[in-house]
C-alpha cells in the first residue's frame, strides 16, 4: 500500500520540478461528468443486460502546458469518482484517474492521448450478511479493511471549444490493452475553461 | 489555509458505496498465486451425462467466460489436468458437521483436503449431509487455508453426482454459469444478494457475463498491482490506510496547488 503513496509523492516532486522548466500553465480546466466502468462487461439485471451506460458522478481537473511546439500541449488530468446512493453502507468504493496528457489541438477540437493509472480503492466495515444459501438461509462475512487495485491506462481524449463555459469531452480510459483482460470505462464530461 | 482543509475535507468524503459482496471465510483469505489451476478427479461422473473432459472444458469456460475477464483482478484461472484422488472425494461429505459448506460453520473434511489449486469432483455422498435436497447442485469451500497469512493453499468443488441430480437437466450455458458460481466460492468468495451477480444462491435465466458486485469482490480478493508487481494489498488495518491515504491525496494537491498559485503570481 504504502509503496503507491511514496511513488505518488516522489512522482509529485518530479513533476514539479519538471513544470518549472515549462512555461506558464496556459490554461485550466474543470470539469464535471459521468464514467461508465467497464462497458459493455459488466451484467446489470437478471435478464442479462450489460451496462454499457450507467450513471457514475465524475469530477476532473487539468492543466494545459504549452509546449512552444505547434498546437501541442502537455496536459495533466485528475479524476475523481463521487458518492453515489447506497445499496450497502459497509463497503465503499472509490476511484481515482490521473493522465499526463499530450494534446494536440487543431481549430476547437482537442486530442489527447497519454499513459494514465486508475486506483480502485476500497473500504469495508466487517460484519455478516444472512443471505440465502441452497435450500435454506445462512450468514456470509463481509470482508473487514481495505484493498486497492491499481492499473496503468492508455488513454485518449476528445473535446470540442463550443464556448470557455461549455466544452464537451469524451474520455476513455483502456485498461490491459495487451491482453484478454482488456476493458474500457469512458467518461462524458462538461469541461470550463477557467 | 482554508482551501486546504476544503480538499482535505472533500477528499475524505469521496467515496462511492457499492453493491456488497461477501466471502467464503472470515480472514478474506485468497489465494497467494496470480495462477490458479483447475484439476478435475478422474473417477467418473456417473449421473451428470458427461464425460470428465466435457466437464473440465466447461469449467475452462466458465472461468474464461467470467472470471478470467476482470480487468482489475490480478487472477487467472488455468485448465489443470483430469487427476486421480481417493475414492473418499467420491463419497464422502466435505464438511464434518452438519452444515451450509460456503460458511464458516463448516468444518472441512480432513479427509478432502486439497493441496494446492483447486479440485473439482463428482460426489455421490449417501449421508445427505453435501446434497440435502436434488435442488442443490454443487458445494465449494476453500478447504485449506492458512489463517495467519490469509493464503488459500487449495480448494474442493464437489459437483451432486446422484441420481436426481438437476444439473444433467441445464442446458449448457447454464451449467457454465452453475460452475462459475462453484469456483467463484472456491477462490474465497460468498453468496451475494443481488439477482444480476453471478454469486446470487440460484441461477437467473440469462446469465452472460459479471454483476458489479462479482467485479468488486474479485478486485478486492485479488486486486491487480500494476506496474509494480502483482502481490495482493489486502489490509485489515482501514483506519490507518484510510487517513494515509487521505492524507497522501491531500498533499499531493496542496503541493501542486499551491505550485500553481506560486506560477500565477509571477503572471
Amino acid at each position: 500500500m504504502r509503496k503507491i503513496f511514496i511513488f505518488i509523492f516522489i512522482y509529485t516532486i518530479y513533476i514539479s520540478n519538471a513544470l518549472s522548466s515549462l512555461p506558464l500553465p496556459s490554461n485550466f480546466h474543470i470539469g464535471v461528468g459521468n464514467i461508465t466502468h467497464f462497458a459493455g462487461e459488466i451484467q446489470t439485471d437478471e435478464e442479462g443486460t450489460k451496462n454499457y451506460f450507467e450513471l457514475n458522478p465524475y469530477f476532473n481537473g487539468s492543466i494545459d502546458f504549452y509546449l512552444r511546439i505547434q498546437n501541442l500541449y502537455v496536459s495533466p488530468s485528475l479524476g475523481l469518482t463521487l458518492p453515489l446512493d447506497a445499496k450497502d453502507e459497509l463497503i465503499t468504493r472509490f476511484d481515482i484517474f490521473f493522465t499526463p496528457y499530450l494534446i494536440y489541438t487543431w481549430r476547437n477540437l482537442s486530442m489527447g492521448v497519454g499513459p494514465g493509472i486508475a486506483v480502485t480503492y476500497y473500504l469495508t466495515d466487517g460484519g455478516t450478511q444472512t443471505l440465502r444459501n441452497g435450500t435454506s438461509s445462512s450468514d456470509f462475512f463481509m470482508p473487514d479493511g481495505s484493498s486497492y487495485t491499481q492499473n496503468i491506462t492508455l488513454n485518449l481524449s476528445a473535446k470540442i471549444k463550443v464556448a470557455k463555459i461549455f466544452q464537451p469531452k469524451i474520455e476513455t480510459f483502456i485498461y490491459n490493452i495487451w491482453n484478454n483482460k482488456r476493458a474500457v470505462s469512458y467518461v462524458i464530461s462538461w469541461d470550463v475553461q477557467l | 489555509m482554508s482551501y486546504q482543509l476544503l480538499i482535505i475535507f472533500f477528499l475524505l468524503m469521496l467515496s462511492q458505496n457499492i453493491f456488497a459482496f461477501t466471502l467464503s471465510n472470515s480472514v478474506a483469505a485468497a489465494f497467494p498465486e496470480d495462477e490458479v489451476t483447475i484439476n478435475l478427479a478422474s473417477h467418473s461422473c456417473d449421473n451428470l451425462g458427461i464425460s470428465n473432459e466435457e466437464l473440465l472444458d466447461l469449467a475452462m469456460e466458465a472461468v474464461d467466460k467470467f472470471w478470467n475477464l476482470v480487468p482489475i483482478s490480478r487472477l487467472t484461472l488455468k485448465r489443470g489436468q483430469i487427476t486421480n484422488v481417493d475414492s473418499a472425494f467420491q463419497t464422502d461429505s466435505i464438511c464434518t458437521n452438519d452444515t451450509s459448506s460456503t460458511t464458516g460453520d463448516c468444518s472441512p473434511n480432513s479427509d478432502l483436503k486439497v493441496s494446492s489449486n483447486i479440485l473439482i469432483s463428482c460426489n455421490q455422498d449417501s449421508s445427505g449431509k453435501n446434497f440435502q435436497s436434488s435442488a442443490i447442485i454443487a458445494v465449494s469451500i476453500p478447504n485449506n487455508i492458512s489463517i495467519s497469512s490469509r493464503d488459500i493453499n487449495g480448494a474442493l468443488i464437489l459437483i451432486n453426482d446422484t441420481e436426481d441430480n438437476i444439473f444433467k437437466d441445464k442446458d449448457r450455458e447454464t451449467q457454465i454459469a452453475i460452475l462459475a458460481h462453484e469456483i467463484g466460492h472456491a477462490i474465497g468468495l460468498g453468496h451475494s444478494k443481488h439477482e444480476d451477480s453471478l454469486m446470487y444462491y440460484t441461477t437467473v435465466s440469462t446469465r452472460d457475463s459479471l454483476g458489479e458486485d462479482d467485479f468488486d469482490g474479485i478486485a478486492y480478493l485479488y486486486p491487480m498491482n500494476q506496474p509494480f508487481g502483482t502481490c495482493g494489498t489486502i489490509s485489515t488495518n482501514r483506519k490507518n490506510n484510510t487517513l494515509f491515504f487521505s492524507l497522501m491525496l491531500g498533499a499531493l494537491l496542496i503541493i501542486l496547488i499551491n505550485y500553481l498559485i506560486k506560477r500565477l503570481n509571477f503572471k
